[in-house]
């Protein structure tokens, strides 16, 4: 009992140790491009040549091999983000307001990808760019929060100060986003918009199901990959001068 | 009475000053000297208690306390800025003022005659020069019955009439027990020990 | 108690020391209003359906130019660091300058509302759910610019209005509701709003204190 105790406490305070998150993710970086890239080539490629032609879009909908793991990683890492938030305010951790910093434009990367392959999507199926329901809205909300949290973070010099308030928003944020979508939904349950019903809840056919999820798994990969170059360049920029860095890269040459 | 022991303070990963000690009894005057920058203003700010982020330890007649702000009663703090509403007249600023909790109305109006305010109360305190602020908040600082006094350039802009004034009323304070805290760049008042900050870089 | 007492009264008598505490947000939303008959459609039948959104973002633009400021006058003058010196309740200067400044800037607004029955002809028989509906978003919208503004203390930028806008969006779209549909549909509405309510108070009040505190790092 003891000895899981203490090896939790060490690795929570290797986790929040710069130099052991450095060498580490070195480690873990060439495994993660290797398996995120190989496991998204296949997914895409089941996906665009050797899944089914749908019976009602055609070949268009393989856009969703895009889009769907698009916004599930948007979503899933605002919610990270909120998550490191609510560790940096109570336990100050160094780590979790790196861990914003970097993934912040990530987030918004991905977004930016999931509205427009979704635009991508709309036009030819439904004859819309655009359409103003509650899962398209959120997703602009999103990325607006997104952008707000990076304005923010750069608008501070102190970066102790920016890690903290930009932990805040993000929480404000993570209970603010649900509460717009089900808004958006009352919204226009009442009003009742024109006859398309985008994004409708018909199941999936298993052989257009497998290649999906097997891209969704993969964006997730190449998310932790991208946030681990992120979060390593930042730490490189921010201990430029330390003796451990320095030791580290000349150690290496 | 105040024990100080250690105290460290690094902004932006830069230490300002490690390892600074001393102590202070009643009717000791400490004046903290240094160079530009080298944290005068922000050792005030952390006895205040206004910011936190230090190591080392604060005690207070032997307990330990994290700042003097469970004395904030008997503390009189007049920082780097005004706290003076800039819209209002000089009577409504005192009216509402903070740091009168703890004072006298008529050693304040006698101060403010003294130091040639009276004439000012109902003008608006934008109106006033520099020196006159400080004077408004020197005033303040006299008429309290603190006894502990951390003053931040409290001589900055003040003509030597006035100066003289300060001085005396200070000295009979501290005669009569108060301790001061304060920061300067050349004033000193009499019989203070000297704490250089330069000392304390790393 | 003492202390909210002085600390409410010395804040009134900053805000009424300034006319343009008050006359600013009553023009601006006065003018925000007159841009879409003159913009977009002086058509009664158009304006007074899209008068409920209209009334409502005038409202939210107003109240964004005038709550962010709150904490500014005090941050830059050092009375803030006097009040953490002194070790004053944060969360009671916040709520009361919440609440003054919404006295100043929400309250004119919201009875000035009622004109628009006139201006862009808003049905007469929503007007109770607009007023309702106001009273309680107005506050929740304080909060969340309040929110921006102790974020962005300090730095002269638009950015506390790309804060507090997004996350003022749910009771946009409430309010905006609230006041179109008629009774049937109108306490759904407010319920929301007030359960809105309910939930910023504490949770932005935490918030803000944690923004200013950030400042003293």
């Amino acid at each position: 009992m003891n000895n899981t105790l203490s090896s939790i406490k060490s690795f929570y305070h290797k986790l929040g140790s710069f130099p052991w998150f450095y060498k580490i993710s070195g480690k873990f970086i060439p495994v993660a491009f290797i398996l995120g890239f190989s496991i998204f080539f296949l997914g895409i490629i089941w996906g665009i040549y050797f899944s089914p032609t749908d019976a009602t879009q055609g070949e268009i909908y393989r856009i969703i091999y895009l889009h769907v793991p698009a916004a599930s990683v948007a979503q899933s890492v605002y919610f990270a983000m909120a998550i490191a938030g609510f560790v940096y305010v109570v336990w100050k951790m160094k780590m979790a307001g790196l861990f914003i910093f970097a993934m912040a434009p990530i987030g918004a990367s991905f977004t930016v990808l999931a509205l427009i392959s979704g635009a991508i999507w709309g036009q030819p199926t439904w004859g819309t760019w655009w359409i103003w329901d509650a899962r398209l809205t959120s997703t602009l909300v999103l990325l607006l929060f997104y952008l707000v949290i990076i304005g923010l973070y750069s608008s501070f010099d102190n970066k102790k100060s920016a890690d903290q308030a930009v932990s805040i928003l993000t929480m404000v944020g993570a209970i603010n986003l649900p509460i717009i979508k089900k808004s958006v939904d009352w919204w226009n349950t009442l009003h009742q918009p024109a006859t398309i019903k985008v994004f409708s809840e018909s199941s999936i056919a298993n052989e257009m199901l497998y290649p999906l999820l097997i891209c969704i798994f993969s964006f997730y990969i190449l998310v932790f990959l991208f946030g681990l170059m992120a979060m390593r360049a930042e730490i490189a920029k921010r201990e430029l001068n330390k003796s451990w860095f320095k030791n580290l890269i000349l150690g290496n040459d | 009475m105040l024990t100080i022991q250690g105290l460290s303070y690094a902004y932006s990963d830069r230490f300002l000053f490690k390892n600074l000690s001393f102590h202070l009894n009643p009717g000791e005057v400490i004046k903290i000297s240094g160079a530009n920058g080298s944290g005068k203003t922000t050792l005030i700010k952390i006895l205040t208690g206004i910011l936190k982020n230090y190591e080392g330890k604060i005690s207070l007649k032997n307990e330990e306390e994290k700042s003097l702000k469970n004395l904030s009663d008997e503390v009189f703090y007049m920082g780097h800025k005004n706290a003076l509403k800039e819209n209002l007249t000089v009577q409504e600023n005192l009216q509402h003022d903070f740091r009168l909790l703890n004072s006298n109305k008529n050693e304040l109006d006698s101060y403010l005659e003294k130091l040639n305010l009276k004439e000012f109360l109902f003008t608006r305190v934008s109106e006033l020069s520099e020196g006159q602020k400080r004077k408004i908040i020197l005033a303040c600082c006299l008429a309290s019955n603190s006894s502990i006094y951390l003053l931040d350039e409290p001589f900055i802009n003040l003509d030597v009439d006035s100066q003289e004034i300060i001085m005396e009323a200070m000295d009979s304070k501290i005669h009569n027990g108060a301790a001061v805290i304060f920061t300067s760049h050349d004033q000193n008042i009499k019989n203070s020990i000297e704490l250089n900050l330069n000392d304390y870089k790393l | 108690m003492n202390f909210i007492k002085t600390f409410f009264s010395r804040e009134i008598l900053v805000y009424s020391k300034k006319s343009s505490n008050i006359i600013s947000p009553i023009v601006f939303f006065l003018i925000c209003i007159t841009f879409f008959p003159l913009a977009v459609s002086n058509d009664p039948i158009q304006l007074s359906r899209l008068a409920p959104g209209l009334i409502w973002i005038c409202i939210l633009l107003s109240g964004m130019l005038s709550i962010q400021t709150i904490f500014k006058e005090d941050f830059d003058d050092g009375s803030l660091d006097l009040f953490y010196a002194k070790d004053f309740s944060i969360l009671q200067i916040i709520l009361v300058k919440i609440i003054v400044n919404w006295i100043f800037s929400a309250l004119p607004l919201i009875i000035l509302s009622s004109s628009m029955v006139f201006l862009l002809y808003f049905p007469l028989s929503n007007l109770l759910n607009l007023l309702s509906s106001l009273l309680i978003g107005t506050i929740i919208i304080s909060f969340f610019g309040a929110l921006a503004g102790a974020l962005s203390l300090g730095k002269n930028s638009i950015l506390a209005s790309a804060i507090m806008l997004p996350l003022s969006l749910p009771v946009l779209i409430l309010g905006s509701s609230a006041s179109t549909y008629s009774s049937e549909n109108i306490s759904f509405f407010l319920l929301l709003l007030l359960s809105l309510l309910f939930l910023t108070i504490p949770v932005i009040s935490l918030a803000c204190m944690g923004a200013i505190r950030l400042h003293y790092e």
